[in-house]
């Protein structure tokens, strides 16, 4: 009885198919996310594609979307270049599609059309969305307040060893122009795909643990695609940054756009060649600032010595300036009292002729000491003569 | 000739000499010298005056020398 009411499962699926079909025979723009992907080897792509209602955290939509090949081949340049990434786990999209059932399959979404501007957009909101939590949690100025270390010598490097990235910084930095010496040692981690925060994260607490055998941290990658720098987004990776106890200097390639992993850091440079010219400035800087300092001084000392010398000349010349004085002044009274001498002596008298009378051996001046009949004595320049006064007269 | 010491600086020989010449001056100038002692005083003064020209000549040369050679 029933069984003769019954129809078969395949014309109960075509019933689907052709109701649904019916109703749902334009295309639809629809967006969503991305939670699984698969690149077939002849060129479809199948997708899951999920949804979840505003406010809830588990997915309330879940459905299978196919690009097929000939299409994909169409699409996905373009999605490429104007994203600078591929299709991927977690990318919100917005896709053109129509609604097919296949009674041994089930519901699809056949993709006819992707706008890679959505992505774009969503992936800056992501962005803007990590910088405006960044902010509010105060994290986003966290590491640019700590203190650089005047001369930064011990460098720890998180970076692939591979990287021409990594090797660039280190040719830079050990073959800088000064001379400089630095302590570097290298932390590996990806620095490219969904590994890579988790990755960088796990080497910047290997060097935590360590910070007080470094001065800073730089975190070095050469160019990329920008879907290969896409991790310097992540939030978790710029809340570690931000966080930092040392200095984070990023030195990741790139053209345009800044990314939030730079935002947070101490200081952010274009390349990691940038990163080492950064490091070996505060060094020549240092030593500018030293040699300057070495100028002054010898200058300082070279004027304060001619200071002196000019004192010192000064000081001679008063010594011999004193001196010359002081002999003048000492021939000067040699030279009178040689003259008094010479105008004093009587015996000089003597010779011009004069005599001098002396009575009892005294010099005799005037005749009132003198009577008639005495014995006098007069004293010529080569001899004397007792004379016996006849006469005195006075004048 | 008394002994004159010969030191640098305030030299207390030349300084000697110098207060000897005055006081034989002093003694030549008085009439009550006798003329026994004139001429040994004025000798001896005399002396000393060249003695002091020469003293003082060899204290010039020094200090040409020394301002010289700095």
């Amino acid at each position: 009885m029933r069984a003769e009411r019954s129809i078969t499962l395949l014309e109960l699926q075509e019933e689907i198919k052709s109701s649904i079909e019916a109703r749902l025979e334009r295309s639809y723009w629809i967006r969503g996310e991305i939670s699984e992907i698969k690149y077939q080897s002849t060129g479809h792509c199948y997708m899951d594609l999920v949804d979840r209602r505003e406010g809830e955290n588990g997915i309330s939509a879940r459905a299978q979307a196919i690009v097929w090949s000939s299409v994909f081949r169409m699409l996905r340049p373009y999605f490429e270049t104007t994203t600078g990434q591929e299709l991927s786990r977690g990318m919100q999209i917005l896709v053109q599609v129509q609604v097919q059932y296949s009674p041994l399959y089930g519901l699809s979404l056949v993709v006819s059309d992707i706008d890679p501007a959505f992505t774009v957009g969503e992936q800056e909101l992501q962005r803007q969305q990590t910088i405006k939590r960044l902010r509010e949690e105060g994290m986003f100025d966290m590491n640019s307040t700590l203190e650089l270390a005047l001369l930064p010598r011990r460098v720890a490097i998180i970076s692939s060893v591979q990287a021409a990235g990594y090797r660039d910084f280190m040719k830079h930095l050990t073959n800088n122009e000064y001379g400089f010496t630095f302590q570097t040692e290298l932390f590996q981690a990806a620095m490219q795909g969904t590994t890579a925060p988790a990755e960088i994260i796990s080497a910047m607490d290997s060097v935590a643990a360590r910070s007080g055998e470094f001065d800073m941290l730089v975190i070095a990658r050469g160019g990329g695609s920008v879907q290969d720098l896409i991790c310097f987004d992540d939030y978790e990776l710029a809340a570690n940054i931000a966080q930092f106890p040392l200095p984070v200097i990023t030195g990741i390639g790139h053209d345009h756009d800044i990314h939030v992993a730079d935002m947070v850091a101490h200081t952010m440079v274009k390349t990691p060649t940038a990163a080492a010219d950064f490091i070996i400035e505060l060094f020549a800087r240092e030593e500018q600032q030293l040699l300057y300092l070495l100028q002054r001084l010898r200058m300082t000392v070279q004027a304060r010595i001619s200071d002196e010398n000019t004192r010192i000349e000064m000081l001679k010349r008063d010594i011999f300036k004193g001196v010359s004085d002081k002999f003048r002044i000492a021939e000067h009274r040699l030279e009178l009292l040689q003259q008094r001498l010479r105008s004093a002596n009587p015996l000089s008298i003597l010779e011009k002729g004069y005599s001098v009378t002396l009575c009892d051996g005294k010099r005799i001046s005037s005749v009132a000491d003198i009577r008639e009949g005495m014995i006098v004595r007069v004293v010529l320049s080569d001899g004397a003569l007792d004379c016996k006064v006849e006469n005195r007269t006075e004048l | 000739m008394k002994k004159i010491k010969d030191t640098a600086g305030e030299d207390p020989g030349y300084r000697e000499a110098l207060q000897e010449i005055e006081k034989l001056l002093a003694k030549i100038e008085d009439p009550e010298t006798s003329f026994d002692e004139l001429s040994k005083d004025v000798k001896r003064a005399t002396e000393l005056v060249e003695y002091c020209r020469k003293q003082l000549r060899n204290y010039k040369d020094e200090i040409d020398k020394i301002s010289q050679n700095n």
